[in-house]
């Protein structure tokens, strides 16, 4: 499986490739973009949640470190040696995540995400005052989270060994009662201490006390980074 | 979008393999943008602000590395201020803006009511080659200790990441700075700090009266 999600993301990078002669600069950020204020966020109710949970639990370690076959591929052999590279460099990087990812996904297996960060967001947004809305509404104003990722990711401190909580999404406001309103946020963060994944099998209890945490903290984030844009 | 990035990126690099040889020197700065999540102060609430580097690092202006074509690492990041500093400009301008009076630990012996946030940097950093999640990643960590006028904390780890733009097109000190951001945008959402300055708000409106 490991491998097959490689080479999604290979597939992916080819597709990018080809896609440079075309494209003259990009740039990615964390950063909230929006146009929306405090101020008129309250004005916007009912409020319909709706959360997405793309993946299942996965481990990043190895995945996050800097690997430079592709880099050397490209010295090599220009775009294609960077892509014979990067296709190396995915591969032995998602196989060597495999061992700690297949030992942990147990203790996750039976984590609903997806429920869990719903209820923690419409408990943060009630809590300051927002109104959700009871039923579904395609039509409605909603606000729709997308977990593209979440697992464990490497700590930078020594990222070899020690991980910590981890998201990727990203949120927007769809249907919005006004077109001048638009907001949207793509953020990576991450939750908790940094541990050694050991810890986490030596308490079966420890990951899923960990993901609950950060599940709250992020749903505080997102709530708030909704509230106060 | 972000594959684009770091394959453009790659391929910048690469065609100017000669790679980076100097140390980079950033100024970090912080300006609040957007609204406050942070209940405006009420009377004269003052927060004792305490910002303690335990970067394991020296020296501490290192903030990160810079790699050549290959991979290696060639140069350093440094701070051109202290990066502590820089965390505590962060916070306390998220605290003035909505009417907090910020203290430096010096003058807290002379605000006996006054609450602490003691802030413990345990990591600033910035990689300007890391592969999977951007082109140039840095990464804020810090515990943050909520301290009562009683002595009673509340601890809370806070970090803030951003990942941003291409090697060799955008300024390094964007990527470090845009951590400092996403890590007061964070611990300023974090809802045991809102709940502590709130009260710090309470106290000081009952005082004034």
């Amino acid at each position: 499986m490991l491998s097959h999600v490689a080479c999604g993301a290979t597939i992916r990078r080819c597709g990018c490739a080809f896609l440079l002669l075309a494209l003259s600069a990009c740039a990615v950020t964390t950063a909230p973009k929006t146009n929306l204020r405090a101020s008129q966020t309250r004005t916007i109710r009912p409020l319909h949640l709706q959360v997405e949970v793309a993946e299942p639990f996965s481990v990043r370690i190895a995945r996050e470190e800097p690997d430079y076959a592709a880099q050397m591929g490209a010295a090599t052999g220009g775009a294609l040696g960077e892509l014979i590279g990067q296709i190396v460099s995915d591969v032995r990087q998602a196989r060597a995540d495999g061992p700690v990812e297949s030992q942990l996904a147990p203790f996750a297996a039976s984590y609903d995400l997806r429920a869990r960060l719903e209820s923690e967001l419409a408990a943060a947004l009630i809590a300051e005052g927002v109104e959700i809305a009871g039923e579904p509404d395609t039509d409605g104003p909603t606000l729709a989270i997308d977990v593209e990722e979440w697992g464990i990711r490497a700590c930078r401190r020594d990222p070899e060994r020690f991980s910590r909580v981890a998201f990727r999404l990203s949120s927007e406001l769809r249907s919005p009662p006004d077109s001048s309103f638009h907001w949207e946020w793509a953020p990576q963060p991450e939750f908790g201490r940094c541990v050694l994944p050991e810890d986490y099998m030596s308490t079966p209890a420890r990951l899923p006390a960990e993901l609950d945490r950060a599940v709250k903290q992020l749903a505080w984030r997102i709530a708030l980074e909704w509230m106060y844009p | 979008m972000n594959a684009i990035s770091r394959t453009l990126g790659r391929l910048v690099l690469l065609s100017a393999s000669v790679g980076c040889v100097t140390d980079a020197v950033v100024p970090l700065a912080y300006a609040p943008v957007g609204d406050s999540p942070i209940a405006t102060a009420v009377g004269d609430a003052t927060i004792v602000v305490d910002v303690r580097d335990a970067r394991r690092l020296a020296p501490t202006w290192v903030i990160g590395t810079m790699r050549d074509g290959m991979g290696r690492e060639s140069a350093h990041v440094l701070a051109s201020g202290a990066p502590a500093a820089a965390v505590r400009e962060a916070f306390t301008a998220e605290l003035t803006r909505v009417g907090y009076r910020v203290v430096g630990p010096d003058d807290g012996a002379a605000e006996p009511g006054a609450r602490t946030v003691v802030i413990t940097l345990r990591d600033l950093w910035t990689d300007h080659g890391q592969a999977s999640t951007g082109a140039l990643v840095a990464v804020v960590d810090t515990e943050v200790r909520l301290r009562q006028a009683t002595g009673d904390e509340v601890h809370i780890d806070v970090v803030g990441r951003a990942a941003i733009g291409t090697p060799g097109w955008d300024p390094i000190g964007d990527v470090s700075n845009a951590a400092i951001a996403d890590w007061s945008r964070t611990v300023v959402r974090v809802p045991e700090l809102r709940a502590f300055l709130a009260a710090s708000a309470r106290s000081a409106a009952l005082d004034a009266r």
